[in-house]
């Protein structure tokens, strides 16, 4: 997978990182972090230009979110709307867009770079939540931003260990996701038991 | 009836807490695998400044990461001189009609014995023309 990716991005340059991120962005997972990492090493061996790669780079991956936001607005519409017609369906609707209007901007800022597996998910959750498009496509490029440039800026530093720098940051980021899972299960689960000791005392 | 109500709950209760329980453990085991991942990684990358070749890296970022010249490796694997080839050797292997496993080996060999050149070099014999 890999090798075919780079094999696409010697041939075919900013063009192919462009379209790589893209279809990375609407949920198919590359290995867009080492590709970056090894994009900025060729930028450092002169092969590659920076200005053309972060213009691609940045525009590919918003154009990938920007998609999947479509895609959730459109299929979500549908879901939500069954969902409400459910119960207490609506009730937690109009919690879940309370929540999303709240912190959505923060959500798409951090999940374009920190956690950028949680990426594809939000996109889609964000359009199906209706989370305001402008401030969407805001929070988008801020953050689709510092990843590309960050990532491409690494592969320039560290232009000799791209595998090693690769690999850390790797690590790096999934020990975030799953601690950031963690944390939300273990606020959820000492919630869940303070109020059955309630429920019971 | 409020009885009713609290036995209820009591049996409802538990199975979604073990279930919110089950995937905490999960996504607690996968932070600490993730974080001691980290740790290890950094510490190999701190000691090995380079890095194993794999099938994704062209010649010329194989020849920048080891720091030898790129037409030695391009020599290793009987390539012409001075060969504008950037695919990955993965592909190289393959239209070459070689295995990964080979052309890797091929490449450390190369690499290897630059160094060794590189470092007896200097202390060797001087070259007589050379004035003291």
């Amino acid at each position: 997978m890999t090798e075919a990716l780079m094999v696409f991005v010697v041939d075919h340059g900013a063009l192919a990182l462009f379209l790589i991120l893209a279809v990375n962005c609407v949920g198919v997972p590359f290995p867009t972090s080492l590709i970056m990492l090894a994009v900025g090493s060729l930028i450092e061996q002169g092969e590659m230009a920076l200005w053309p790669v972060l213009a691609a780079g940045i525009g590919g991956a918003v154009l990938g979110d920007q998609t999947g936001y479509v895609i959730g607005r459109w299929g979500g519409a549908r879901i939500t709307g069954a969902i409400a017609l459910r119960g207490e369906g609506a009730g937690a609707i109009a919690r879940a867009r309370a929540l999303t209007e709240k912190w959505g901007g923060l959500g798409v800022f951090f999940t374009r770079w920190l956690l950028s597996p949680l990426g594809p998910y939000v996109n889609l959750a964000s359009g199906a939540m209706r989370y305001p498009w402008e401030r969407f496509l805001f929070w988008d490029f801020l953050g689709e931003a510092l990843w590309v440039t960050a990532y491409v800026g690494l592969g320039i530093a560290f232009s000799r260990s791209v595998q090693n720098i690769a690999d850390v940051l790797g690590s790096l980021t999934w020990f975030l996701v799953f601690g950031a899972a963690t944390l939300f299960l273990g606020w959820r689960l000492f919630a869940h038991f303070r109020k059955s000791r309630v429920a019971a005392g | 009836m409020r009885r009713d109500v609290f036995a209820m709950r009591l049996k409802a209760l538990p199975a979604r807490q073990w279930l919110l329980l089950a995937v905490f453990l999960l996504a607690a085991l996968g932070s600490v695998f993730f974080a001691t991942r980290f740790v290890v990684k950094t510490i190999y990358w701190s000691a090995h400044r380079e890095e194993p070749i794999e099938s994704w890296m062209p010649i010329r970022y194989i020849a920048h990461s080891h720091d030898v010249e790129a037409a030695i490796l391009f020599e290793a694997l009987d390539l012409p001189p001075g060969h504008e080839d950037r695919q990955p050797i993965g592909e190289i292997a393959e239209r070459e009609g070689l295995t990964v496993t080979e052309v890797k080996a091929r490449l450390d060999a190369a690499i290897a014995a630059a160094r060794l050149e590189a470092a007896t070099q200097p202390a060797g014999p001087r070259d007589p023309e050379t004035p003291r």
